[in-house]
């Protein structure tokens, strides 16, 4: 007699699973450098989650992989590989930038809610082009997007080489701006409530992308436009037997997913820089198509993913800093062997598994026609 | 005695923790047309994929010629002489018969077919059973039965020994079983056996050897046509007696308000980017349906009925002629949608032939609000999950579909429950006029009953109803008048008390061949 798969079989068990795979890979690159793996591990771990300060960087490139992880999935649900969310967030920060530039008076209760609108506004234009040649001129999203992030890079070189350059600097950065703009960290916030953390640049921008992980679930999966949205991005013919414009859906989903990629500017620029910086998205954006991917497309996933990249990173920048002969090549290396073992890799356990703990449940073709 | 070319032994096949399957046994003689029938979801398309090795059977065993075999993908299947034609195959249109036959074929030397002596080969196959195509002829000139029976073609490329028919298009099409029977025949005097699974049980009861009756995941009777009568078969396949064909149900008031209204409608051929059709898609279509009055459009395949459902509904842009419907006039530069014409209180079951209709993807309960998101959702936008599952098990109830899973993603589901879903959406939206394109497609006798007695009763509301189908039992049971379709054309409308089948199948071959 068989039995359907525990339901924790797929979300729970593979994926771990996966992850030791992954571990386990990175320990055998590891000890072919010569490194003792268990000093490796505690090094990493300790300066992920060992300290308040470790753990406050650890969220802190979180609320990075939250924004970008989501703001692919949202246009994956439409069928829609938007991989310019680097662009979209750098145009979202030079909104937060003139925003903090020309608002400085403003209190920061009126403040952060302006820089919000502002930055989504900014990157929700930026992936509105791309988004509207899709719809109604039929150019690949992939490419278009693409594009775009190199014509928003050139752009913001532009303006920080020449009408927002901050005088008597050398480098090409914007003014720092006045403190009174500036995000509160959570430190400051746990500080006033009379608990003493260890600074870091935390701040609570990290409570937004938590609220936003859960607007997106509401929103693709309680929602009426979210549910054409997924509709679309599923089967093409059967959205418009259902009267559901794809176009309007198109626009709509890159506007959305356009603001939440510009929410890292709110992270990077107003939380934790001050100021307009070239490079500050560094590949943040990119990094959200491997969380999208990790996570499912889905809030939830994608916020575990982030957690689990946030640990990455900052572990890795603790690895790089404590033990000779580990750069910053080794976090990359780490971070693609997650990314291979538990998305391009993710159902390759799964047999195995399923006739080790005898499940007994042969695999689901229904039959690829 | 010959050993069986195929057996199946007390298979179980669970999904989902329903038993798909529950001790299946079906053993097809060398040589024979073999029948399996049964309702919509009793495990018929399931068994035939278990031994075509789409599926792995969760227990029982699998003889090929009495021998013990392993089917763990179709191509351990295919080499051991199997073949399937699927309810919904893919092709690549753009391809000639001979490159999407070739495509799936491995290389004969280190890395290229040997196409001259495959194309040779393949050419003396084609003539042998009498294929209408040629090799060169793209696959999207083909209508989809002739599609369907460009894969038989492969088969026997393939040295096919067990042919399975998943509902074949063909059967479908009362103009086309004639050569399809005619096909199985000389297929058995080659010694290939056949498995045909249908529907239509007064088709295979002439056509076949042995029919197999399969119930509630098991085969619970093995019958010979010559003996048992077409009135106890049904009587096997549902618990009860079924009158085949369908009796007629005259309406009992004629009501002289005309609902739809279509005067000189036309489509052009090159506008919808179909350039293998140089004459106009549809030309000068006058029709009218009144309220409470079935009309049926009937014809060849790509013959223009089926494209003036999706214009009335709004999928496909007209380029000539108007359409009133009740109060709304729809003309050729009006900006109508399927939005719209749901507005006006039009309803629209598309063929589930092109599988639109439903998003496999989507669970039960969220297609019940497909193309109707405004029911769905409340005022502002959002739903509440409780009610799309009460609605999705009223209408589950309703009308027989099963498993009774509303959480269950729609393409789960077999084919003909799938279209008892879609009919339901449709028909419970209470619509001023329901357009229906292959309506009970794939959905078994019984159903079929419940569904036409159904529309009887909206037709006695007042309803209007107009259709395509190819089974002309199913026109001459629903109809009230028949349109006959022809190259784009609408030739003739009979009133269906004044025709029989048999002057309507020559009507439709007729005009086809005159042109």
């Amino acid at each position: 007699m068989a039995r359907a798969l525990p339901w924790w079989f797929n979300s729970l068990l593979l994926p771990l699973a996966n992850i030791c795979l992954a571990f386990f890979a990175c320990a055998m690159v590891l000890w072919l450098l010569g490194v003792d793996v268990a000093y490796a591990t505690n090094t990493m771990l300790d300066g992920a989650l060992g300290s308040s300060e470790g753990l406050g960087y650890t969220l802190f490139y979180t609320t990075n992989f939250i924004f970008a992880g989501l703001a692919v999935a949202l246009a994956w649900q439409a069928g829609l590989f938007n991989i310019g969310a680097e662009g979209q967030a750098l145009i979202g920060g030079l909104g937060i930038t003139l925003m903090c530039i020309y608002g400085q008076s403003l209190p920061m209760v009126l403040l952060f809610p302006l820089t919000i609108v502002v930055s989504a506004l900014f990157g929700a234009l930026w992936a509105l082009i791309p988004g509207w040649l899709n719809a109604y001129r039929g150019s690949h999203i992939v490419i278009t997007t693409i594009m775009f992030n190199l014509i928003a890079s050139s752009f913001i070189v532009y303006l920080l080489v020449g009408p927002l350059k901050a005088p008597g600097q050398m480098a090409a950065v914007s003014a720092t701006f006045t403190e009174s703009t500036w995000l509160p960290t959570i430190e400051s916030i746990a500080w006033s409530l009379g608990i003493a953390i260890d600074p870091s640049p935390l701040n609570i921008s990290f409570i937004w992308a938590l609220m936003c992980c859960a607007a997106v679930y509401i929103y693709l999966w309680r929602s009426r436009i979210g549910f054409e949205t997924r509709v679309v991005g599923l089967n093409a013919r059967g959205a418009k037997f259902a009267g559901i414009a794809r176009k309007r859906i198109v626009i709509i989903t890159m506007l959305l997913s356009g603001a939440l990629a510009a929410f890292i500017g709110l992270n990077e620029v107003q939380g934790s820089s001050h100021q307009l910086q070239v490079e500050f998205v560094s590949g943040y954006g990119f990094a959200g198509i491997a969380i999208a991917l990790m996570g499912r497309n889905h809030p939830f996933g994608i916020l575990v993913a982030s957690l689990l990249f946030g640990v990455l990173y900052q572990g890795g920048a603790e690895l790089a800093f404590n033990i000779d002969g580990i750069g910053n090549d080794m976090i990359i290396l780490i971070q693609a062997l997650v990314v291979l073992f538990c998305g391009a890799l993710e159902w390759m356990l799964k047999p195995s598994l399923v006739n080790l703990l005898r499940l007994n449940h042969p695999l689901d073709s229904k039959g690829g026609s | 005695m010959l050993a069986p070319a195929l057996e199946l032994r007390n298979i179980d096949k669970a999904y989902h923790s329903v038993m798909a399957l529950n001790g299946a046994s079906i053993s097809i003689a060398p040589g024979s047309i073999h029948g399996l029938i049964g309702e919509n979801g009793a495990g018929k398309s399931s068994l035939m994929q278990v031994a075509y090795g789409l599926v792995q059977p969760d227990g029982g065993s699998i003889f090929i010629d009495g021998a013990p075999v392993e089917l763990t993908t179709p191509l351990q299947a295919i080499e051991r002489g199997i073949g399937m034609l699927h309810q919904q195959a893919s092709w690549l249109e753009q391809l000639s018969v001979f490159d999407n036959i070739m495509l799936a074929e491995p290389a004969s030397g280190f890395l290229f077919q040997n196409k001259t002596k495959a194309l040779a080969k393949l050419e003396s196959l084609r003539r042998e059973y009498g294929f209408k195509f040629s090799l060169t002829t793209k696959l999207s000139e083909l209508d989809y039965s002739q599609r369907q029976l460009v894969d038989v073609l492969r088969s026997l490329y393939r040295g096919v020994r067990v042919l399975i028919l998943d509902e074949p298009l063909a059967l479908l099409s009362s103009t086309q079983a004639n050569y399809l029977n005619s096909l199985l025949v000389l297929l058995k005097m080659q010694g290939i056996s056949v498995v045909v699974v249908s529907h239509k049980l007064a088709v295979l009861h002439q056509l076949c050897d042995v029919i197999s009756v399969i119930r509630s995941g098991a085969v619970t009777a093995c019958l010979d046509p010559k003996q048992v009568s077409l009135r106890e078969f049904s009587t096997h396949m549902v618990g009860r007696e079924i009158k085949l064909p369908h009796p007629r149900v005259e309406p009992s008031k004629t009501q002289a308000k005309t609902l739809l209204n279509i005067l000189g409608l036309g489509v052009n051929g090159a506008k919808s980017g179909r350039k293998s059709m140089a004459h106009p898609l549809l030309t000068r279509i006058e029709l009218s349906v009144a309220q409470g009055e079935i009309v049926a459009c009937v014809g060849l395949p790509n013959a223009g009925q089926e494209l003036l459902l999706d214009v009335i509904a709004g999928l496909t842009r007209f380029d000539a002629g108007t359409i009133d419907l009740l109060q709304h006039q729809i003309r050729v530069n009006s900006r109508y949608k399927i939005k719209h014409a749901r507005r006006y209180g039009i309803a629209y079951a598309p063929s589930p032939i092109f599988n639109v209709g439903l998003v496999e993807q989507l669970s039960m309960a969220e297609s019940v609000y497909l193309g109707y998101q405004q029911h769905g959702f409340g005022r502002w936008g959002f739903a509440s999950m409780k009610k799309k599952h009460l609605q999705c098990l009223r209408l589950m109830k309703d009308w027989g579909i099963v498993p009774r899973l509303p959480a269950l993603q729609s393409g789960l589901f077999s084919g003909g429950n799938q279209q008892k879903m879609v009919l339901a959406r449709e028909m419970s939206q209470q619509p001023n006029l329901l357009l229906l394109n292959q309506p009970t497609h794939g959905v078994d006798a019984g159903a079929v009953e419940t569904i036409y007695r159904r529309l009887f009763g909206m037709r006695e509301h007042g309803c209007g109803i107009l259709l395509c189908s190819t089974d002309l039992d199913e026109v001459m049971s629903l109809a009230d008048k028949i349109c006959v379709f022809s190259r784009g054309r609408l030739i003739e409308t009979l009133l269906a008390k004044n025709t029989n089948r048999e002057e309507l199948a020559l009507l439709i071959i007729k005009e086809a061949q005159h042109g």
